[in-house]
């Protein structure tokens, strides 16, 4: 299998795992260790994503129980607990009102401020409006309820009202006067000849029709704009006057030109406007060709108090012709003392918003600016009685709120409105004028209640969506306020109501922005304060777990709170003022998180106690009570991790948490520690639980090679999770999980080894049985030795190598990739020893059975027996065991292994049946049932040293089961060999041709050269005699032999033989002749031997009637195998006259 | 052909090279193990590895040795490599009291993280540097003497890895003193037999020694390179077996 499609299957597998619930047997081998790594890898990372929405959704805001806000419940009892049923009257109270806020709201009070006002005062002055009221909606009645609704707003008990009315009504009626502007008109007819119209205004009151008031002309147009006003005093029955309003065609004798001229000599805009006058008058004087374009006739009875802008249609007599419309204001006023107005208007706000307020028990933060038609009748007939302006009305209520919010809080939308008015106003005025001040003491009153706002955001559920709206108005008015600038003399930010700005007690200015920072810090610090109490449970005897837990828990709250300011805050912070709220809150947290955790962390990896990791042998399983509070602590880094990354996203700055990881190395170190004894235990487990069954068809190991991988799997994920992110570090933890991967490896290898070598114990009597299991086990080493180092290339280590070679240097970082290939290498290498270890076992098992069929089968006296067919059966059931489930390369091995122990049976076997002087027959069995199962072994396919040393079993069997004679001839023939690999001889040589013929043999024996002298005169007498062999194939013939030729170590013989052979006798090619040349003694009476050589028949052929030399040797008693195959021969005395002969040849 | 496996057997031993950051560890490591010298300067990072083959006394080892990184800040990292340690070398500077002083912190740690018996375990103090000059010495032979005797360490050497003096000699010793500890510990087991729990297999003996797989009928198959190139080959398989043993402290009652 190769790699690519070895790892396939396993995700395959684990995939299918995933997908289907955990097994029974999962279930076991989780039961071990609680799920360990399923909770440290995978388990943990979907853990920490789904924490974060479920702690949003979870998070209570936190003011119900928080302390500041326990005096606020008093005054508005109904606040948080009808919130969820009546939507309309949810109070923003929970925002509210800081303890350093002025106390219990007194009701004269607010006009303690203004000593030249009293209530009675104001009192008879707004009696006297009453009764002189102007605007449309005056009558009888109405005047009564108010007046009843004046004295009950004002508190003023009967005698008193009585005195005050009775004052009121003697007054002396206002005087009234009717304040125009004429805005624009539209679509006016046109009057000149090119289209347009030169209009202007004139207006007057019926009853006064003398009394003219012009507007200026505005030449060429039919849609002029004026923006004039015009006061108009109003005298007796005001109610039945009647305002006339005209526009006119400007027509001026002088041609538009000179007036054009005009208008440019004129200086100043009093001169502009004399002019205008004076073209007015003469147009309406009549002394020019001035048209009326169109008029309007106004009640004045249709005036309301508060006035009225309002497009009239311009008409003229009776034709109902459009002639245009004309926009115009109208309002009744009457004439005050203006600052004096002012005050009063101040103080009639205040008292009418205590009474409304009193009256309608609208909750806090709940009143916006509308007040009950009574109170706004009354308010709106006194501006317009004292001819106040929009602006004068506006900082009167900017006034009169900010200090009645003081102690009740309006609606911020309220305020915002009201500077939507003041503030472009304001902008150009002198910083010492009064209504500047008035201002700012304003905003001096208001701003506390907004940075409460920002300080108790998280006070309410942002589902609450007035908290949105309430934080939109509030930065609206902030926003507002900063544009402007503080007057030097005013100090917004007092001491006693600022104690959280950060910089109050040092000369450092703030303004609204750094109050805005240092607001939105305190809030935090105190939402801050609050969840570390909170949190904590008993601060003595904690356990670390615990300590942990709360880490957790307080980074998970900070982090909802941010992800909510990120949710629902950023958005408006940065809209309204540019602010980056969230990051504020990181920053916030950044530095006292850091404090916290670091602290509990270091301290609680001081505390981690070393464990005990058991050694690969594992007969124990360590006591591992602290590993689950390790798991904490890998929970506590994860959430740190993430909560950092956050950090990263938001802030720029650097970050104080983003050294986090330091403080988790001895961490790091136990969780390692936790892994390797989980992993080695679990392996434990799952090799006992292995029913060594192929996990499916398609694959060839079983259950616990793939529990093993998906340990590795979760090491990794582990890893992953981890993602250390300083290299250095990483490089010595992915060593240490490099050097633990390798460590399971052969932990599981040996194991399983153990396992399966425990499977067929106590079966001695009967033969091995080679089972499954021995090859699944041999597969399933094999396959997590092959998955290993494709698993270890996932944990990322080339690109760690590669930034360590960035940070420090190559040299460094090359030595750091080797000592990680050492350690890969060490194990793939042992592993694999391993694994032949075990398969060198089963040959060894295998090796009895097999011993025994071929004793068996080579037993002359059994040579019917069925021995054979046993043994080929064993083989071939064991080998398609085999064959069927091993992979190949295992496959391969494991023949080699059996072939290895067969070479030792087989030499045990031929050695030990030579001692027991078995007879040839019996070898020459042996050797047909090595044949036979040498075929059945496919020996062809097999290369490895054990062939060589089978075919050398192979020959030597086939010495053994020749018959003696065989085995003699069979020596000569060695001799033969070793003869023609000499290049030289001592005893010199013989030269002789042969030749067959087709009755026998031709021999000439010519002569010899270098003979060994023998005699003491240093030469010989010799003579060659020459016979045949086999002697059992040449009985017949007999030697022949030379004369003799005296004292000549160089012979010359020549002398032809004709030596009749049978045609059988000349084809048999290993038939040697035996030339042995002697020394005849003086007497004649024996003859002693020098030397000898041989010769074929097969070369005899080959070289028919040519000289052949050969050289001559002794025979010696050298190790032959033929030699010693006689040798183990002695009780057959062929055999052991011929080593006596040889032996005393040798010697001679 | 009587035996045609041959029996190449090798025992594993973890060894662990402790001392000060520039004391000379790595580079003591690098002469034992490629006979090499580097000049340029380089620190390890964390831990460093590396094989050898050694024959003492005609016993066939295969040590495994774990270099560590001197500095401070790699002091939790690092001690996860200590376990399962046979041999530990202290390394000292001779230019370098200081390093020398040191030696009481390592092996403190060493003892701590490696979980063995302090008066059972093979400690070798390996003095550094020996080719500087003689004014250059700052720590002479009879204190370091005096400093092993204190701690009851039996072994002591100078050597210089520039030099390749006393390099080998240093590993060396810590096999024999290892093997002395070991002849110790087994002749105590001896002595109170009684008292072994007999249920684990006595592996003092057969520990840690395994088959080469590069001789024999075993070893084709896939690594053929490995096996190919006769003995040299045949005994860097042998020593491939680190983690194929028992731990050190086996027998601890």
């Amino acid at each position: 299998m190769d790699e690519e499609q070895m790892w396939k299957g396993f995700f395959f597998k684990l995939q299918e795992l995933k997908m289907n619930p955990p097994t029974e047997h999962e279930h076991q081998l989780q039961d071990g260790d609680d799920g360990f790594f399923e909770k440290f890898g995978s388990l943990l990372r979907q853990k920490s994503q789904i924490d974060e929405g479920v702690l949003k959704s979870s998070l209570a805001p936190f003011a119900e129980n928080g302390s500041v806000e326990t005096e606020e419940s008093d005054e508005s009892p109904d606040g948080s607990s009808q919130l969820g049923q009546d939507p309309e009257c949810i109070s923003i109270n929970t925002f509210a009102t800081d303890s350093e806020l002025a106390s219990s709201p007194e009701f004269d009070n607010f006009l303690d401020s203004t000593p030249i006002m009293n209530v009675t005062d104001l009192y008879e002055e707004i009696l006297f409006e009453i009764y002189n009221n102007i605007g449309c909606e005056n009558n009888d009645q109405c005047t009564n309820s108010l007046i009843e609704f004046v004295q009950d707003a004002f508190k003023i008990p009967n005698a008193t009202h009585l005195e005050i009315c009775e004052a009121a009504r003697l007054k002396e009626p206002p005087n009234v006067r009717l304040n125009v502007e004429i805005i624009k008109a539209e679509n006016l007819m046109s009057k000149d000849s090119n289209g347009l119209s030169d209009p202007f205004v004139t207006l007057y009151l019926e009853s006064n029709s003398s009394h003219r008031y012009n507007s200026s002309v505005k030449p060429a147009t039919l849609n002029p704009i004026w923006e004039e006003h015009f006061s108009l005093p109003i005298t007796e029955n005001a109610r039945d006057e009647v305002l006339i309003v005209e526009v006119w065609d400007f027509d001026a004798a002088e041609t538009v030109k000179e007036k054009v001229n005009k208008i440019l000599d004129v200086k100043g805009v009093k001169g502009l406007s004399k002019l205008m006058k004076e073209i007015a008058v003469t147009a309406s004087s009549g002394k020019h060709d001035n048209e009326l374009i169109g008029r309007a006739a106004i009640t004045l009875k249709s005036i309301p108090v508060s006035g009225l802008t309002v497009w009239y249609n311009l008409e003229k007599g009776s034709k109902g012709r459009s002639r245009g419309s004309l926009l115009v204001n109208l309002a009744l006023s009457a004439e005050k003392n203006k600052s004096v107005a002012v005050q009063e208007h101040k103080n009639l706000l205040k008292l009418l918003l205590m009474y409304e307020l009193e009256t309608s028990q609208v909750a806090n933060y709940w009143w916006s600016g509308k007040f009950s038609p009574n109170a706004e009748l009354i308010r709106s007939q006194h501006a317009a009685q004292s001819g106040l302006t929009p602006f004068d009305c506006a900082l009167s209520q900017w006034h009169a709120y900010s200090t009645i919010h003081e102690t009740h809080k309006l609606n911020f939308t309220l305020f915002n409105s009201i500077l939507d008015v003041v503030v472009p106003v304001i902008t150009y005025m002198q910083n010492d004028s009064e209504d500047v001040k008035t201002f700012w003491d304003g905003v001096r009153r208001l701003l506390p209640s907004c940075f409460a706002v920002l300080r108790k955001l998280r006070s309410k559920n942002t589902s609450d969506k007035n908290i949105i709206k309430a934080l939109n108005v509030v930065l609206d008015i902030l926003k507002k306020i900063k544009e402007l600038e503080v007057p030097e003399s005013v100090d917004i930010f007092p001491k006693s109501v600022y104690g959280w700005i950060h910089t109050i007690d040092t000369d450092e200015s703030c303004n609204i922005d750094t109050a805005i920072n240092d607001a939105i810090n305190t809030g935090t610090k105190e939402w801050l304060e609050h969840i570390v109490e909170g949190s904590r449970q008993s601060k003595n005897n904690e356990t670390d777990d615990e300590k942990l837990q709360y880490i957790i828990k307080l980074i998970q709250m900070v982090r909802s709170d941010l992800q909510r300011a990120m949710e629902y805050f950023d958005k408006i912070f940065y809209h309204k003022i540019q602010l980056n709220y969230s990051a504020i809150l990181y920053l916030f947290y950044d530095s006292k998180l850091a404090e916290i955790c670091k602290s509990i962390i270091i301290e609680v990896c001081n505390n981690i106690k070393r464990l005990d990791v058991p050694d690969d042998q594992f007969e124990y399983l360590p006591n591992l009570e602290n590993v689950n509070m390790g798991t904490t602590l890998f929970e506590v880094y994860l959430i740190l991790k993430r909560y950092v990354t956050l950090g990263e996203s938001l802030c720029s700055e650097s970050l104080e948490l983003a050294n986090f990881y330091p403080w988790f190395e001895r961490g790091v170190t136990h969780w390692l520690d936790i892994s390797i004894i989980k992993a080695l235990s679990r392996i434990q487990k799952a090799i006992d639980l292995d029913q060594l069954k192929a996990v499916d068809e398609t694959v060839k190991y079983s259950s616990s090679a793939v529990d093993t991988l998906s340990i590795f799997y979760q090491i990794k994920i582990f890893w992953q999770q981890l993602d250390w992110p300083e290299v250095e570090g990483s490089y010595i933890f992915v060593a240490k999980i490099v050097n633990d991967l390798c460590r399971c490896c052969i932990f599981y290898a040996q194991q399983m080894s153990r396992r399966v070598e425990n499977i067929n114990i106590g079966d001695n009597n009967k033969n091995f049985t080679l089972s499954e299991e021995w090859c699944i086990a041999i597969n399933n080493m094999d396959y997590i030795r092959q998955t290993l180092p494709s698993f270890i290339k996932e944990l990322s280590i080339d690109d760690i190598i590669k930034r360590l070679g960035e940070y420090r240097s190559n040299l460094e970082a090359e030595r750091c990739a080797s000592t990680i290939k050492t350690v890969i290498e060490n194990a793939l290498d042992t592993e694999r020893n391993q694994i032949v270890e075990l398969i060198e076992i089963v040959a060894r098992k295998m090796a009895p059975p097999i011993k025994r069929y071929l004793a068996e089968g080579a037993e002359v006296l059994a040579k019917d027996s069925n021995s054979m067919d046993q043994l080929m059966m064993y083989l071939e059931a064991s080998l398609t065991t085999l064959y069927d489930t091993l992979n190949e390369i295992n496959f391969q091995r494991i023949l080699d292994g059996i072939w290895s122990e067969l070479s030792i049976i087989m030499y045990d076997l031929i050695q030990s049946n030579l001692d027991k002087r078995r007879p040839p027959a019996f070898f020459q069995n042996l050797n047909n049932t090595l044949q036979t199962m040498m075929d059945c072994f496919k020996m062809g396919n097999i290369e490895s040293s054990d062939v060589k040393i089978l075919s050398t079993i192979q020959s030597r069997l086939r010495l053994y089961s020749l018959e003696t004679a065989d085995l003699i001839h069979q020596y000569y023939l060695e001799r033969l060999e070793t003869q023609k690999s000499q290049e030289s001889s001592p005893y010199g040589q013989l030269t002789i041709t042969a030749q067959l013929t087709d009755s026998g043999l031709l021999l000439t024996i010519l002569n010899a050269r270098n003979l060994l002298p023998m005699d003491s005169n240093g030469s010989v007498d010799s003579f060659v005699k020459a016979s045949f062999m086999p002697t059992s194939r040449f009985n017949d013939i007999i030697t022949v032999k030379t004369n003799v030729h005296n004292k000549s170590c160089f012979p010359l013989y020549d002398q032809e033989f004709r030596i009749n052979l049978t045609e059988q006798q000349r084809n048999d090619k290993n038939s040697l002749i035996l030339f042995s040349v002697k020394d005849k003694d003086l007497f004649g009476m024996s003859s002693q031997y020098i030397a000898e050589c041989y010769i074929s028949f097969e070369d005899l052929e080959a070289t028919p009637g040519e000289q052949i030399m050969m050289n001559l040797s002794r025979p010696e008693y050298t190790d032959s195998d033929s030699l010693r195959a006689l040798e183990y021969r002695l009780g057959d005395k062929q055999a052991k006259d011929f080593l006596k002969k040889l032996k005393n040849r040798s010697f001679s | 052909m009587t035996n045609m496996r041959p029996p190449q057997k090798s025992k594993l031993l973890k060894v662990v090279i402790l001392g000060d950051g520039g004391v000379g560890k790595s580079a003591l490591l690098t002469r034992f193990v490629s006979n090499r010298y580097e000049e340029n300067n380089f620190h390890t990072i964390g831990v460093e590895f590396m094989n050898k083959d050694i024959v003492v006394d005609g016993e066939r080892f295969t040590l495994q040795i774990w270099d560590t990184a001197g500095q401070e800040r790699f002091r939790a990292l690092r001690t996860p490599f200590y376990r399962g340690s046979d041999i530990c070398l202290l390394c000292y500077a001779l230019d370098d009291r200081d390093s020398l002083k040191g030696l009481t912190l390592w092996r403190n740690e060493f003892l701590n993280y490696a979980d063995v018996d302090q008066d059972k375990f093979p400690f070798i103090v390996v003095g550094n540097k020996n080719d500087l000059p003689a004014q250059k010495r700052q720590v002479n032979f009879e204190v370091v003497q005096q400093w092993c005797a204190e701690q009851k360490i039996a072994c002591h050497i100078e050597t210089s890895s520039k030099a390749a003096t006393n390099v080998t000699e240093a590993f060396v010793l810590g096999l024999r003193q290892w093997r002395h500890m070991e002849c110790v510990a087994e002749a105590e087991l001896r002595q109170q037999g009684d008292t072994i729990d007999l249920t684990r297999p006595i592996r003092l003996v057969q520990r840690r020694i395994c088959c080469t797989g590069g001789g024999g009928g075993g070893g084709g198959g896939q690594d053929k390179d490995a096996d190919g190139d006769g003995d040299d080959a045949a005994m860097r398989s042998a020593g491939n077996k680190m983690f194929a043993k028992a731990p050190a402290t086996n027998y601890r009652l």
